[in-house]
Protein backbone atom coordinates (compact mmCIF):
# COMPACT_ATOMS: atom_id res chain seq x y z
CA UNK A 1 0.00 0.00 0.00
CA UNK A 2 2.87 2.39 0.83
CA UNK A 3 5.84 2.48 -1.59
CA UNK A 4 8.50 0.03 -0.39
CA UNK A 5 11.46 2.15 -1.49
CA UNK A 6 10.54 5.00 0.88
CA UNK A 7 10.91 5.53 4.62
CA UNK A 8 8.32 7.06 6.91
CA UNK A 9 7.97 9.23 10.01
CA UNK A 10 5.43 9.10 12.83
CA UNK A 11 4.26 12.53 11.72
CA UNK A 12 3.35 11.04 8.31
CA UNK A 13 6.11 12.33 6.06
CA UNK A 14 7.99 10.12 3.59
CA UNK A 15 11.62 10.35 2.48
CA UNK A 16 13.33 8.73 -0.42
CA UNK A 17 15.98 9.18 -3.04
CA UNK A 18 19.63 8.64 -3.69
CA UNK A 19 22.72 10.34 -5.02
CA UNK A 20 23.10 12.70 -2.07
CA UNK A 21 19.62 14.21 -2.36
CA UNK A 22 16.62 13.16 -0.37
CA UNK A 23 13.08 14.00 -1.38
CA UNK A 24 10.46 14.69 1.28
CA UNK A 25 6.66 14.68 1.04
CA UNK A 26 3.56 13.71 2.98
CA UNK A 27 2.05 10.22 2.89
CA UNK A 28 -1.21 9.28 1.20
CA UNK A 29 -2.67 8.67 4.67
CA UNK A 30 -1.80 12.25 5.74
CA UNK A 31 -3.22 13.63 2.50
CA UNK A 32 -6.47 11.74 3.00
CA UNK A 33 -6.76 12.85 6.59
CA UNK A 34 -6.23 16.47 5.61
CA UNK A 35 -8.65 16.20 2.67
CA UNK A 36 -8.52 18.94 0.03
CA UNK A 37 -5.36 20.99 0.45
CA UNK A 38 -5.88 24.56 -0.74
CA UNK A 39 -2.68 26.40 0.21
CA UNK A 40 0.94 25.44 0.68
CA UNK A 41 3.55 27.53 2.49
CA UNK A 42 7.00 26.59 1.22
CA UNK A 43 10.52 27.37 2.44
CA UNK A 44 13.29 28.86 0.30
CA UNK A 45 15.96 26.97 -1.58
CA UNK A 46 19.30 27.15 0.19
CA UNK A 47 17.63 27.39 3.60
CA UNK A 48 18.31 24.94 6.39
CA UNK A 49 15.97 22.31 7.78
CA UNK A 50 16.30 20.57 11.10
CA UNK A 51 15.19 17.06 11.85
CA UNK A 52 11.83 17.18 13.60
CA UNK A 53 11.14 20.85 12.95
CA UNK A 54 8.50 22.33 10.68
CA UNK A 55 9.59 23.36 7.19
CA UNK A 56 6.25 23.82 5.39
CA UNK A 57 2.62 24.52 6.21
CA UNK A 58 -0.52 23.23 4.52
CA UNK A 59 -4.08 24.50 4.70
CA UNK A 60 -7.10 22.27 4.23
CA UNK A 61 -10.70 22.91 5.27
CA UNK A 62 -9.68 25.84 7.47
CA UNK A 63 -6.93 23.97 9.28
CA UNK A 64 -3.26 24.80 9.05
CA UNK A 65 -0.90 21.86 9.64
CA UNK A 66 2.86 21.69 9.76
CA UNK A 67 5.11 19.38 7.79
CA UNK A 68 8.19 18.21 9.72
CA UNK A 69 11.57 17.42 8.30
CA UNK A 70 12.77 13.85 8.80
CA UNK A 71 16.39 14.97 8.31
CA UNK A 72 18.67 17.92 8.96
CA UNK A 73 20.30 19.54 6.01
CA UNK A 74 20.17 22.14 3.29
CA UNK A 75 17.17 22.62 1.04
CA UNK A 76 18.37 21.87 -2.47
CA UNK A 77 15.10 22.24 -4.35
CA UNK A 78 11.52 23.25 -3.61
CA UNK A 79 8.49 22.03 -5.56
CA UNK A 80 7.14 25.48 -6.43
CA UNK A 81 4.47 23.87 -8.61
CA UNK A 82 2.54 23.09 -5.43
CA UNK A 83 1.78 26.75 -4.92
CA UNK A 84 -0.31 26.79 -8.06
CA UNK A 85 -1.45 23.18 -7.78
CA UNK A 86 -1.74 22.22 -4.10
CA UNK A 87 -4.10 19.43 -5.16
CA UNK A 88 -1.03 17.45 -6.31
CA UNK A 89 -0.44 16.64 -2.63
CA UNK A 90 -3.77 14.80 -2.61
CA UNK A 91 -3.59 13.34 -6.11
CA UNK A 92 0.01 12.20 -6.31
CA UNK A 93 1.68 12.45 -2.88
CA UNK A 94 4.67 10.22 -3.76
CA UNK A 95 5.22 11.63 -7.24
CA UNK A 96 4.41 15.13 -8.39
CA UNK A 97 3.35 16.05 -4.86
CA UNK A 98 6.89 15.92 -3.39
CA UNK A 99 7.64 19.04 -1.35
CA UNK A 100 11.39 19.57 -1.02
CA UNK A 101 14.67 17.87 -1.75
CA UNK A 102 17.37 18.06 0.91
CA UNK A 103 21.12 17.54 1.04
CA UNK A 104 21.40 15.86 4.45
CA UNK A 105 24.21 16.92 6.78
CA UNK A 106 24.65 13.70 8.71
CA UNK A 107 24.58 10.04 7.87
CA UNK A 108 22.34 7.56 9.56
CA UNK A 109 19.48 9.95 10.27
CA UNK A 110 17.17 7.78 8.23
CA UNK A 111 17.90 4.72 10.34
CA UNK A 112 15.27 5.47 12.94
CA UNK A 113 12.50 5.89 10.36
CA UNK A 114 9.92 3.22 9.57
CA UNK A 115 9.82 1.05 6.47
CA UNK A 116 6.57 0.65 4.50
CA UNK A 117 5.42 -2.36 6.50
CA UNK A 118 6.12 -0.74 9.88
CA UNK A 119 4.41 2.46 8.77
CA UNK A 120 1.32 0.56 7.66
CA UNK A 121 1.08 -1.00 11.13
CA UNK A 122 1.61 2.39 12.75
CA UNK A 123 -1.23 3.89 10.71
CA UNK A 124 -3.55 1.04 11.69
CA UNK A 125 -2.78 1.75 15.35
CA UNK A 126 -3.42 5.46 14.84
CA UNK A 127 -6.77 4.74 13.23
CA UNK A 128 -7.75 2.53 16.14
CA UNK A 129 -7.26 5.29 18.71
CA UNK B 1 -24.07 -0.89 42.26
CA UNK B 2 -23.54 1.67 39.57
CA UNK B 3 -20.32 3.55 39.24
CA UNK B 4 -20.61 7.14 38.14
CA UNK B 5 -17.52 8.23 36.28
CA UNK B 6 -16.27 11.61 37.47
CA UNK B 7 -16.31 14.23 34.71
CA UNK B 8 -12.90 15.16 33.41
CA UNK B 9 -11.74 18.64 34.23
CA UNK B 10 -10.89 21.20 31.59
CA UNK B 11 -9.40 24.57 32.29
CA UNK B 12 -11.49 27.68 31.65
CA UNK B 13 -9.58 30.92 31.18
CA UNK B 14 -11.52 33.88 32.65
CA UNK B 15 -13.28 36.08 30.09
CA UNK B 16 -11.48 39.22 28.92
CA UNK B 17 -11.57 41.76 26.10
CA UNK B 18 -8.07 42.16 24.70
CA UNK B 19 -6.21 43.72 21.80
CA UNK B 20 -6.11 41.76 18.51
CA UNK B 21 -2.40 40.94 18.91
CA UNK B 22 -2.76 39.77 22.51
CA UNK B 23 -5.78 37.61 21.70
CA UNK B 24 -3.86 35.74 19.00
CA UNK B 25 -0.72 35.55 21.13
CA UNK B 26 -2.59 34.04 24.09
CA UNK B 27 -4.19 31.38 21.87
CA UNK B 28 -0.84 30.50 20.33
CA UNK B 29 0.92 30.44 23.72
CA UNK B 30 -1.61 27.97 25.15
CA UNK B 31 -1.25 25.88 21.96
CA UNK B 32 2.56 25.90 21.95
CA UNK B 33 2.87 25.01 25.62
CA UNK B 34 0.12 22.40 25.75
CA UNK B 35 2.23 19.36 24.86
CA UNK B 36 5.28 19.99 27.02
CA UNK B 37 3.52 21.20 30.14
CA UNK B 38 0.84 18.57 30.60
CA UNK B 39 -1.86 21.20 30.76
CA UNK B 40 -5.48 20.03 30.62
CA UNK B 41 -7.60 20.89 27.57
CA UNK B 42 -8.34 24.59 27.78
CA UNK B 43 -11.35 26.66 26.80
CA UNK B 44 -11.17 30.42 26.54
CA UNK B 45 -14.03 32.84 25.83
CA UNK B 46 -13.02 36.35 24.88
CA UNK B 47 -13.76 39.48 22.93
CA UNK B 48 -11.78 42.11 21.06
CA UNK B 49 -10.97 45.63 22.15
CA UNK B 50 -10.77 47.48 19.84
CA UNK B 51 -12.94 45.68 17.26
CA UNK B 52 -10.64 44.24 14.59
CA UNK B 53 -10.36 42.18 11.43
CA UNK B 54 -8.59 38.83 11.76
CA UNK B 55 -7.40 37.06 8.63
CA UNK B 56 -6.38 33.47 7.90
CA UNK B 57 -2.79 32.24 7.95
CA UNK B 58 -2.56 32.15 4.15
CA UNK B 59 -4.80 35.10 3.27
CA UNK B 60 -3.57 37.83 0.98
CA UNK B 61 -3.90 41.37 2.38
CA UNK B 62 -3.98 42.80 -1.12
CA UNK B 63 -7.61 41.78 -1.54
CA UNK B 64 -9.92 44.76 -2.19
CA UNK B 65 -12.29 43.65 0.55
CA UNK B 66 -9.57 43.50 3.19
CA UNK B 67 -8.28 46.89 2.03
CA UNK B 68 -11.79 48.27 2.43
CA UNK B 69 -11.90 47.20 6.09
CA UNK B 70 -8.48 48.73 6.66
CA UNK B 71 -9.69 51.98 5.11
CA UNK B 72 -12.54 51.98 7.61
CA UNK B 73 -9.93 51.97 10.36
CA UNK B 74 -10.13 48.41 11.69
CA UNK B 75 -6.81 47.06 12.92
CA UNK B 76 -5.74 43.80 11.29
CA UNK B 77 -4.16 40.69 12.75
CA UNK B 78 -3.18 37.47 10.99
CA UNK B 79 -4.26 34.34 12.83
CA UNK B 80 -2.05 31.27 13.33
CA UNK B 81 -4.99 29.24 11.94
CA UNK B 82 -6.52 28.81 8.49
CA UNK B 83 -9.76 30.15 7.08
CA UNK B 84 -10.96 33.55 5.97
CA UNK B 85 -11.39 37.09 7.32
CA UNK B 86 -13.61 37.72 10.35
CA UNK B 87 -14.73 41.09 11.68
CA UNK B 88 -14.62 40.85 15.45
CA UNK B 89 -17.31 43.35 16.32
CA UNK B 90 -20.53 42.59 18.20
CA UNK B 91 -19.37 39.03 18.56
CA UNK B 92 -17.91 36.57 21.02
CA UNK B 93 -14.81 34.53 20.34
CA UNK B 94 -13.69 31.24 21.82
CA UNK B 95 -10.63 29.08 21.63
CA UNK B 96 -10.07 25.50 22.65
CA UNK B 97 -6.75 23.71 22.85
CA UNK B 98 -6.03 20.11 23.70
CA UNK B 99 -4.41 16.87 22.68
CA UNK B 100 -6.54 14.56 20.51
CA UNK B 101 -8.23 11.76 22.45
CA UNK B 102 -6.84 12.89 25.81
CA UNK B 103 -8.92 14.03 28.82
CA UNK B 104 -12.16 14.00 26.87
CA UNK B 105 -10.74 16.05 24.00
CA UNK B 106 -12.12 15.04 20.56
CA UNK B 107 -10.25 12.42 18.56
CA UNK B 108 -10.13 14.40 15.31
CA UNK B 109 -10.28 17.88 13.83
CA UNK B 110 -13.71 17.12 12.41
CA UNK B 111 -15.09 15.99 15.76
CA UNK B 112 -13.68 19.10 17.46
CA UNK B 113 -15.33 21.36 14.87
CA UNK B 114 -18.67 19.59 15.15
CA UNK B 115 -18.81 19.36 18.96
CA UNK B 116 -17.75 22.95 19.61
CA UNK B 117 -20.34 24.21 17.14
CA UNK B 118 -22.95 21.87 18.56
CA UNK B 119 -22.33 23.43 22.01
CA UNK B 120 -22.78 26.92 20.59
CA UNK B 121 -25.86 25.95 18.59
CA UNK B 122 -27.45 24.47 21.69
CA UNK B 123 -26.57 27.61 23.69
CA UNK B 124 -28.27 29.82 21.11
CA UNK B 125 -31.29 27.50 20.93
CA UNK B 126 -31.62 27.66 24.72
CA UNK B 127 -31.72 31.45 24.41
CA UNK B 128 -34.56 31.20 21.91
CA UNK B 129 -32.73 31.66 18.62
CA UNK B 130 -33.50 29.61 15.55
CA UNK B 131 -30.07 28.28 14.79
CA UNK B 132 -28.84 25.09 13.14
CA UNK B 133 -25.62 23.57 11.83
CA UNK B 134 -24.98 23.59 8.10
CA UNK B 135 -25.16 20.09 6.68
CA UNK B 136 -23.56 20.65 3.28
CA UNK B 137 -20.48 18.66 2.45
CA UNK B 138 -18.76 20.76 -0.19
CA UNK B 139 -15.70 22.80 0.63
CA UNK B 140 -14.29 25.76 -1.19
CA UNK B 141 -13.52 29.28 -0.19
CA UNK B 142 -15.97 31.81 -1.58
CA UNK B 143 -14.66 35.34 -1.41
CA UNK B 144 -12.53 36.64 1.44
CA UNK B 145 -14.99 36.61 4.33
CA UNK B 146 -15.55 33.67 6.61
CA UNK B 147 -19.26 34.49 6.76
CA UNK B 148 -19.67 33.99 3.01
CA UNK B 149 -18.03 30.54 2.91
CA UNK B 150 -20.10 27.77 4.44
CA UNK B 151 -18.68 24.40 5.39
CA UNK B 152 -20.18 21.45 7.26
CA UNK B 153 -21.28 22.28 10.83
CA UNK B 154 -21.05 26.06 10.45
CA UNK B 155 -23.59 27.89 12.59
CA UNK B 156 -26.53 29.27 10.62
CA UNK B 157 -29.20 31.68 11.89
CA UNK B 158 -32.75 31.27 10.54
CA UNK B 159 -31.44 29.16 7.66
CA UNK B 160 -29.82 32.09 5.90
CA UNK B 161 -27.01 33.83 7.77
CA UNK B 162 -23.78 32.21 8.86
CA UNK B 163 -23.11 33.59 12.33
CA UNK B 164 -20.45 31.20 13.56
CA UNK B 165 -17.37 29.52 12.14
CA UNK B 166 -14.04 28.27 13.39
CA UNK B 167 -10.47 27.74 12.20
CA UNK B 168 -7.80 25.29 13.28
CA UNK B 169 -4.09 24.69 13.65
CA UNK B 170 -2.48 21.38 14.46
CA UNK B 171 0.94 20.57 15.80
CA UNK B 172 1.26 16.80 15.89
CA UNK B 173 -1.55 15.65 18.17
CA UNK B 174 -2.26 19.11 19.63
CA UNK B 175 -5.12 21.14 18.21
CA UNK B 176 -5.89 24.84 18.47
CA UNK B 177 -9.38 25.70 17.34
CA UNK B 178 -10.81 29.16 17.62
CA UNK B 179 -13.92 30.74 16.28
CA UNK B 180 -16.29 33.65 16.37
CA UNK B 181 -20.03 33.96 16.94
CA UNK B 182 -21.79 37.11 15.71
CA UNK B 183 -24.29 38.14 18.31
CA UNK B 184 -27.83 38.18 16.98
CA UNK B 185 -29.62 41.44 17.82
CA UNK B 186 -30.87 41.76 21.38
CA UNK B 187 -28.53 39.06 22.65
CA UNK B 188 -26.41 39.90 25.62
CA UNK B 189 -22.85 38.57 25.48
CA UNK B 190 -22.93 37.60 29.17
CA UNK B 191 -25.98 35.38 28.68
CA UNK B 192 -24.41 33.66 25.70
CA UNK B 193 -21.20 33.08 27.64
CA UNK B 194 -23.00 31.33 30.48
CA UNK B 195 -24.98 29.14 28.09
CA UNK B 196 -21.94 28.27 25.97
CA UNK B 197 -20.01 27.12 29.06
CA UNK B 198 -22.96 25.06 30.24
CA UNK B 199 -23.34 23.36 26.87
CA UNK B 200 -19.62 22.75 26.40
CA UNK B 201 -19.72 20.84 29.69
CA UNK B 202 -22.70 18.79 28.53
CA UNK B 203 -21.54 18.01 25.02
CA UNK B 204 -17.90 17.27 25.81
CA UNK B 205 -18.91 15.65 29.13
CA UNK B 206 -16.36 17.61 31.09
CA UNK B 207 -16.26 19.98 34.02
CA UNK B 208 -14.86 23.46 33.39
CA UNK B 209 -12.67 24.83 36.15
CA UNK B 210 -11.80 28.51 36.02
CA UNK B 211 -8.09 29.13 36.18
CA UNK B 212 -5.80 32.00 35.17
CA UNK B 213 -3.13 31.52 32.50
CA UNK B 214 0.11 30.06 33.82
CA UNK B 215 3.06 32.47 34.13
CA UNK B 216 4.90 30.63 31.39
CA UNK B 217 1.92 31.06 29.03
CA UNK B 218 1.60 34.73 29.83
CA UNK B 219 5.26 35.45 29.24
CA UNK B 220 5.24 33.54 25.93
CA UNK B 221 2.11 35.48 24.91
CA UNK B 222 3.84 38.79 25.63
CA UNK B 223 6.84 37.69 23.58
CA UNK B 224 4.59 36.64 20.67
CA UNK B 225 2.82 40.02 20.74
CA UNK B 226 6.12 41.79 20.33
CA UNK B 227 7.85 39.45 17.94
CA UNK B 228 4.96 38.28 15.79
CA UNK B 229 1.44 39.65 16.13
CA UNK B 230 2.41 43.32 16.24
CA UNK B 231 4.83 42.92 13.35
CA UNK B 232 3.83 44.30 9.99
CA UNK B 233 5.75 41.46 8.33
CA UNK B 234 3.63 38.78 10.00
CA UNK B 235 0.30 40.54 9.62
CA UNK B 236 0.76 41.64 6.01
CA UNK B 237 3.20 39.08 4.59
CA UNK B 238 2.41 36.01 6.67
CA UNK B 239 4.06 32.82 5.54
CA UNK B 240 6.94 34.56 3.83
CA UNK B 241 7.86 36.21 7.13
CA UNK B 242 7.52 32.86 8.85
CA UNK B 243 10.40 31.33 6.99
CA UNK B 244 12.63 34.34 7.43
CA UNK B 245 12.11 34.59 11.16
CA UNK B 246 10.85 31.06 11.95
CA UNK B 247 7.49 30.45 13.53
Amino acid sequence: MYPKELKYTKTHEWVGGSGGFIKVGITSYAAEELSDIVYVGLPSEGGKVEKGSSFATLESVKAVSDVYSPVSGEIHEVNHGLQEHPELLNKDPYGEGWIISVIPVGKGELNDLMNAEEYEKFVEEEKGK
Amino acid sequence: MSVVKAAREWRLIPFGAYSPSLNMAIDEAIFKLMAGNKLPPTLRLYSWNPPALSIGYFQNTESPLIKEYLKRGYPLVRRPTGGLAVLHKDEMSYSMVGTFARDGFPVSRQEAYKKAHESIRKALNDLGFEVNLYEGKEFGYKGDLCSSSWIAYDIILRGKDKIGGSAQRTNGAVLLQHGSISLPEELNRGCLREKVMENFEKIFQVKLKQQELADVELSLAKKLVKEKYEKWEWNYKGGRFLFLGRD
